[in-house]
């Protein structure tokens, strides 16, 4: 009785260690870009900080993001302006990218929503991965950068969201690199992209 | 008093209940978190299909881990205590296993709906459900999951904890003060039940003590019942008279062996059967009414009781029996107790002793008739000898002829008095004595004896005298021989002195 309790114990705590592995494995960081980039096609609003979020509309783990979207909005309305942008490969049918996440994005208030036609505009953001943050002050200078969830599709309280915040509300940088847990904006390696 | 009273038994008794009813609660609480586990394992798999059915990297897309999760790992979760829960429902590794699966359930569950708060709520909802068990240990299994949870994966993703990397560092605190807070409720909880649960045991156990002992007195009271009742039935069944019950419309109840030997009758053929079927048809009705007139009126207004009449044997032969009935209630209704007793020998001797008197009377007739003749035959006689006796008195006689001749005399008179007194016996035992009252002298009466004696009183040397104070005449019966006869009885003689005897005559 002891052995099978033991190894279903092992087997059940391997299958747990697994799930939270993948859960806590962020994605790839990217290298955001240190200042707004000149040829993006967004309208910057130049009378206070712009956050700028790339987003996969299927990342399920990218909810999280968007909950944590919103509270930063609500603690710090009025201070910043949010770009979301929308993933969608151009070969796909118009709508694909309109989702619950979508919908969700557009019910933020201060939250402008783009369709990203095969993630251009992320990219010259440097966005790698769904729920990439990247905060750049009225000056353009880029304040923040990295995920705010703790763990993929987590909601709650975490330091990312929270650094993002203290950015915004006392306009202090923050250098760190807060790790992104979403599903990645690009076909994987290899694959045609 | 039995065993069952003793407080010891009831204690003992008191436990084995407890422990019975507590095994039964954990048994029925395995199955429920069978089901409730396999019900959890399974909204697992769509939540996470819902959810999180895919994963995406660009255009491509593929199952979401979160998927393969709730399909294996969820499986493997409810495996081993589905498992125990079947296969060893009851015992204590099976719901602290149970507990363990439940608390990694809503791990699981959590973990898929992203970390929702309102997922949390499957904790608590887990310990209150695990407080089912009445067995606060559960709880503290249950509770050692979560802290182990939090503490492995601090362990290796701290930032996944609260307030580990934030500025709100006491959140895991509350979130531990919360469980520990329903802990301490549920654990209360679960002692007011065991203590209830004990309290009910000692409450079923002594009404089991009193149930045991009022089985016991009635046992007891049957087993003395069916004694009596067996006694009762050996006295009927050894009664040397026959007894026959039946019920006030004469319908045979039961009879004992003696009845069935007289009557030639097993009870299994007579029971339930008419009285009349033992009696002759002359006597059927007659006691038919008797017996009615008994129940109607009472003992004292029928003349069924103790009177004789005839029974009939089964093989149709007629005896003479003496019977008695009487009356007596079972259960309200009125039943008659019949005593039979056949008086065949009896009746026997009754004509026997008859055919002897008449035989002894006729005998006796015969002797009456003989001596009357004899008597008449002799005094024919004996008036010749007083004839001729006379005659001779009246002729010139000696003086000790004289005398002779008075003696014959006075013999041959006393003979004849012998001779009409048995003639008057005969007169007593044909009753045709007539008693007729005159005057006699006794003095010459008991000269008249002391005649007869004084011969023998001479030989012997005894004096004779008759008191002077003897009345003439008295009173009495013309039939006096009786009375003053000389005799032993009558004349007795004193152990005195020679020449000085005294004689005391009785007069009876």
């Amino acid at each position: 009785m002891k052995l099978v309790t033991g190894f279903w114990i092992l087997i059940t705590g391997a299958g747990f260690y697994a799930l939270f592995t993948y859960a806590n494995t962020p994605g790839k960081a990217g290298k955001p870009s240190t200042a707004w980039p000149a040829d993006s096609q967004m309208v910057r609003d130049a009378g206070r900080a712009n956050l700028v979020l790339a987003m996969h509309p299927h990342c399920p783990c990218s909810r999280a993001t968007m909950d944590a979207l919103a509270q930063v909005m609500t603690r710090c309305q009025g201070l910043v302006t949010a770009h979301v942008l929308f993933y969608k490969p151009v070969s796909f049918a118009r709508g694909w990218e309109q989702t619950d996440l979508w919908h969700s994005a557009c019910d933020i208030p201060g939250v402008v929503v783009l369709c990203d036609e095969d993630g251009q505009e992320g990219e010259r953001f440097g966005a790698e991965t769904s729920g990439q943050v990247m905060l750049y002050a009225a000056d353009s200078a880029l304040l923040f950068k990295g995920g705010i969830t703790r763990a993929r599709g987590h909601q709650g309280d975490n330091p990312g969201m929270e650094t993002l915040i203290n950015c915004l509300t006392h306009g202090i940088p923050d250098h760190t690199a807060w790790p992104v847990f979403g599903c990645p904006l690009r076909n994987s390696e290899g694959a045609p992209q | 008093m039995t065993p069952f009273h003793s407080p010891r038994t009831v204690a003992t008794r008191a436990e084995e209940i407890f422990r019975k009813h507590r095994l039964e609660i954990f048994r029925q609480t395995d199955r429920l978190f069978a089901g409730l586990l396999a019900f959890q394992a399974l909204a697992a798999i769509i939540v996470a299909i819902w959810i999180s059915p895919r994963t995406w990297a660009g255009q491509t897309s593929q199952t979401h881990v979160h998927v393969w999760a709730a399909l294996f790992l969820g499986a493997g979760i409810i495996s081993l205590p589905i498992a125990l829960a079947v296969l060893r429902p009851g015992r204590t590794s099976t719901r602290h296993i149970i507990a363990i699966a439940q608390m990694w359930m809503g791990g699981l569950l959590i973990h898929l709906t992203g970390g929702r708060i309102e997922t949390h709520f499957h904790i608590f909802g887990s310990l209150a459900f695990l407080a089912f068990y009445r067995d606060w240990r559960v709880l503290i299994t249950a509770s050692a999951v979560v802290v182990v949870d939090h503490f492995t994966r601090g362990l290796f993703w701290p930032q996944s904890i609260f307030g580990v990397l934030t500025a709100s560092w006491w959140r895991w605190l509350e979130h531990a003060g919360w469980v520990v807070f329903e802990d301490v409720f549920l654990m209360h909880a679960c002692w007011l039940s065991v203590m209830e649960m004990h309290a009910i045991a000692n409450r079923q156990a002594e009404v089991e003590a009193i149930n045991a002992g009022i089985e016991q007195e009635i046992a007891d009271r049957t087993g003395q019942l069916r004694e009596s009742e067996s006694r009762m039935r050996a006295i009927f069944n050894s009664a040397v008279d026959s007894i026959i019950t039946m019920d006030p419309g004469g319908r045979i109840d039961s009879i004992n062996a003696a009845a069935e030997q007289l009557f030639g009758y097993r009870a299994d053929e007579i029971v339930g059967k008419n009285i009349k079927l033992l009696m002759p048809p002359p006597d059927q009705e007659q006691r038919n009414g008797e017996l009615a007139d008994y129940l109607k009126y009472g003992v004292k207004k029928t003349n069924a009781i103790g009177s004789e009449a005839q029974g009939r044997r089964k093989d149709g032969s007629i005896f003479p029996l003496d019977l008695s009935v009487s009356e007596f209630v079972v259960n309200g209704m009125g039943m008659l107790l019949g005593i039979v007793r056949d008086i065949s020998k009896r009746k026997r001797a009754e004509q026997s002793l008859q055919g002897a008197a008449e035989a002894a009377d006729a005998a006796n007739r015969a002797k009456s008739e003989f001596l009357a003749n004899m008597s008449h035959e002799i005094r024919t006689p004996m008036n010749g000898i007083l004839g001729m006796t006379n005659l001779a008195l009246d002729t010139e006689l000696t003086t000790d002829q004289r005398e002779y001749l008075d003696s014959v005399q006075t013999s041959a008179e006393a003979l004849l008095t012998v001779i009409n007194d048995i003639l008057d016996f005969s007169k007593i035992e044909a009753g045709r004595l007539d008693l007729e009252e005159i005057e006699f002298s006794l003095r010459e009466t008991v000269c008249g004896i002391m005649k007869t004696l004084a011969l023998g009183a001479h030989e012997r040397k005894h004096l004779m005298s008759v008191s002077c104070s003897l009345p003439f005449k008295i009173p009495a019966s013309a039939f006096p021989p009786a009375s003053c006869r000389p005799s032993s009885t009558h004349l007795r003689r004193p152990m005195a002195p020679p020449r000085a005897d005294t004689a005391a005559l009785v007069l009876a």
